[in-house]
């Protein structure tokens, strides 16, 4: 059998400066144990025994696919279908009765993991509508990792991921799975017809003409420091269009940033009209 | 009412969305990842219907087909190609493989499933 691998500091150390450069999460100390236990799946895979030698693979050009793997194991981030409801009820209450008179509506979300958020704002959505109505919607998931992003394009979930999701909701916008599908759901065509999918990384310029009516980017910044998130709210205020909203994740804040947004209440903040 | 269908694609997103589908609508699935996989399914299971992507690793689905359709015993399975989007001459080659159908990535489920009906009461 091979021997498990360990890490020393001084190799955390590199691995967090690499992380930290290129995909903008910050591994601190106290996590070194975690990224480790991540970590160790690619190198099993790659039957590589230090960590050494996999940084030194994974940063070979050449190997840019494995690189793309090794952020899609480090930057797994949990989701939930109506995660925050009160997210939704001000969407609900704020937000949906606006867009209403609107022709053409676009929703970002820019950490959308494996897409429960994305089709809870579609759900919502519509539900508030009342249908397309022929409406020109578009909700753009984005994410870092391209494992999230495939489930999330696949809209397949297990009933206990589904299970916050009202049964007369359920019925509407999924199809139960049968045979060997059974105790899946899939979303139906009308709720993924208004979603795209797109690799995006954060920390780089963001390659979007749209300004959206409302970003949700939930439950990313606690992996940031304050420089980079700083950086990340000044650009997603750019991509707003003005009345706009940015919801961040309820144990996020934006105190103590310079921000132009303007505070609604928690985790909600405003672009000026 | 529901047919037997041999789905062969070496993608598993793509394979689990059709079978998701095709089982929804009653119809009973199996599921190959490549071109020989399939080749020895459709011996022993003697399928209706093969959903059978073009572009696979190995054996492509042109060369499956044609197999299929060259053998007296599995000429009778009806076949549906999956070919790539815009690809004229991918249905060009796959009718002269003998496909009785096609659908060109990416295609929304409801049309396979009426295109399996439609071949299927042909």
């Amino acid at each position: 059998m091979l021997e498990v691998a360990t890490m020393s500091d001084e190799e955390f150390y590199r691995y967090q400066r690499l992380i930290y450069d290129t995909v903008g999460i910050n591994f601190t100390d106290n996590k070194k144990q975690l990224l480790v236990s991540r970590l160790r799946k690619r190198l099993d895979i790659h039957q590589i025994d230090s960590f050494e030698g996999y940084r030194k693979f994974v940063t070979n050009p050449k190997n840019e696919a494995e690189f793309v793997q090794m952020v899609n194991v480090i930057s797994t981030n949990k989701t939930d279908f109506f995660r925050e409801p009160q997210h939704f009820e001000f969407l609900k209450q704020n937000v949906y009765p606006h867009l209403q008179n609107k022709q053409k509506i676009r929703i970002w979300s820019a950490a959308s993991s494996s897409g429960e958020e994305l089709y809870t704002l579609g759900i919502t959505l519509l539900e508030a509508l009342g249908g397309r109505k022929n409406k020109d919607i578009k909700i753009l998931g984005t994410d870092i990792s391209t494992k999230v992003l495939e489930e999330a394009e696949k809209g397949v979930y297990s009933a206990d991921a589904v299970a916050p999701v009202e049964m007369t909701l359920l019925k509407k916008y999924f199809l139960k799975g049968q045979n060997s599908w059974k105790d899946h759901y899939l979303v139906r065509d009308e709720l993924r017809d208004l979603i795209s999918f797109r690799r995006l990384n954060l920390m780089e310029p963001f390659p979007l003409t749209a300004k959206f009516d409302f970003i949700f980017c939930r439950n990313v910044m606690i992996y940031f420091d304050k420089p980079t998130r700083e950086a990340l709210v000044s650009r997603l205020a750019g991509q707003l269009a003005p009345g706009a909203y940015l919801f961040i994740g309820n144990a996020e804040s934006l105190s103590g940033l310079k921000t132009t947004l303007k505070y609604v209440q928690p985790a909600i903040y405003q672009k000026s009209l | 009412m529901g047919y037997r269908v041999l789905v062969v694609d070496d993608e598993k997103t793509i394979r689990d969305l059709i079978t998701f589908r095709l089982e929804y609508h009653g119809h009973e699935v199996e599921i190959a990842q490549n071109g020989e996989e399939a080749l020895e399914k459709v011996k022993v299971s003697k399928p209706d219907l093969m959903v059978l992507d073009v572009m696979m690793p190995g054996i492509s689905g042109y060369e499956v087909c044609r197999t299929l359709k060259d053998n007296p015993e599995t000429q009778g399975v009806k076949v549906v190609l999956l070919t790539a989007k815009g690809g004229a001459q991918d249905e060009l080659d796959g009718k002269e493989a003998g496909a009785d159908g096609f659908m060109s990535k990416p295609f929304r489920a409801n049309f396979l499933i009426e295109k399996i009906d439609e071949l299927m009461n042909a």
